[in-house]
């Protein structure tokens, strides 16, 4: 059965919407990614606390590395949403569904 | 006990390099303070001889545990501001979390169930799960450092605070043995005040040693902690942010006949 003409136009909306959620998510990790740069300790900074100065620095770069990959991942759920999106309107538009008898 | 603030921080860094600065005028207060008793005791004759070389013995001792004291000082002086600089970054950490919470909550509502079907669909809602899965360890990795900057700063707040009572000690002793030695010609008894100095110097060194030994259990807590929260936490198999495989659900076209996106009819 086809889908009702509203119906496909608010699954349309939300897709869009929740595209744009995937992308502004990726620009919050890619902001929080900027941020660590500036939270980085020289060895001398650390004073006596020498002991975990290494696992700062490493665990510090590691939570950048998953910031920055992070930011990638939500940024690609959102294009390619944002492109199914385009797609499916696109067809619809053209009656590509109905030929192919999907209704 | 309340988390430690940048005002709580600098009070302890400021008390402590407030006594270490006085502290090294020690040497050269002791010093002048022995040189004029033994010279007023040289003064006195043959009774004076043995009491200056009494004195010369104490100098010496006074001056090696003085020195010790100073190192000792000078060492933990090292990157003084740390603890302060731990709080900072501390609430650091929790801005850069707060980045990772917004976009957690801008994917809130990302289910399509109802929306969307197909095996596309139902792809997406599995990916859509692991990402958040993520994007909480982000923020529970962020507020670990956080904790741990905290403990840091913590630790260095009781370690500069216990310092700086300790040098306090024995500055009060030294200015209570300075004052006897000026007058020790007179009641050569009051050389026990600087032998309380030279004590207290030995004392001060022996509990700043404890507070080390103590701020290091935190350390090595700390780095423990660290290393392990950056050990393969929940949401990151392999040590890495999951991938979002866009391919495995973004055919979106019909054209081929099938339809792996669909509106509910």
């Amino acid at each position: 059965m086809a889908p009702q003409p509203d119906v496909i136009v608010s699954s349309l909306e939300k897709l869009r919407t929740v595209g744009h959620g995937w992308e502004t998510g990726s620009v919050h990790l890619h902001k929080g990614d900027d941020m660590i740069n500036d939270l980085k300790f020289s060895r001398i900074q650390f004073g006596i606390f020498q002991i975990p100065w290494d696992r700062y620095t490493g665990t510090a770069g590691y939570a950048q590395d998953r910031f920055r990959e992070g930011s990638t991942e939500l940024a690609n759920i959102g294009k390619a949403l944002a492109a199914i999106e385009q797609t499916y309107e696109q067809e619809e538009r053209d009656g590509v569904h109905r030929m192919k008898g999907l209704y | 006990m309340a988390d430690p603030t940048e005002k709580t921080v600098t009070e302890a860094t400021t008390n402590f390099t407030t006594n270490h600065d006085q502290a090294k005028q020690a040497p050269h207060k002791i010093d002048d303070a022995f040189t004029k008793a033994i010279a007023g005791c040289l003064a006195g004759g043959i009774a004076g001889l043995v009491v200056a070389n009494n004195l010369r013995n104490k100098k010496r001792d006074a001056a090696d545990e003085i020195k010790k004291l100073l190192k000792l000082l000078t060492e933990v002086a090292e990157g003084i501001n740390a603890p302060y600089l731990f709080v900072q970054y501390a609430a650091s950490w929790q801005r850069v979390g707060g980045e990772a919470r917004a976009a957690y909550n801008d994917q809130f509502q990302s289910e399509l169930s109802g929306y969307w079907q197909g095996p596309a669909a139902l792809k997406y809602n599995a990916i859509r799960q692991q990402q958040a899965k993520s994007l909480e360890s982000a923020d529970k990795l962020c507020d670990t450092i956080h904790t741990q900057l905290l403990a840091l700063a913590s630790s260095g707040q009781d370690f500069y605070n216990t310092v700086a009572k300790e040098v306090a000690g024995f500055l009060s002793k030294m200015t209570a043995g300075i004052a006897k030695l000026l007058t020790i010609v007179e009641a050569p008894w009051g050389a026990s005040d600087t032998i309380d100095a030279i004590s207290s110097a030995i004392t001060a060194i022996t509990n700043i040693q404890v507070a080390v030994k103590d701020n290091v259990k935190t350390q090595i807590i700390a780095r423990n902690e660290l290393e392990n929260a950056a050990n393969q936490p929940y949401g990151f198999p392999g040590n890495a942010w999951p991938k979002a495989s866009p391919n495995e659900y973004s055919d979106a076209t019909v054209q081929d006949g099938t339809n792996s996106w669909s509106v509910p009819g």
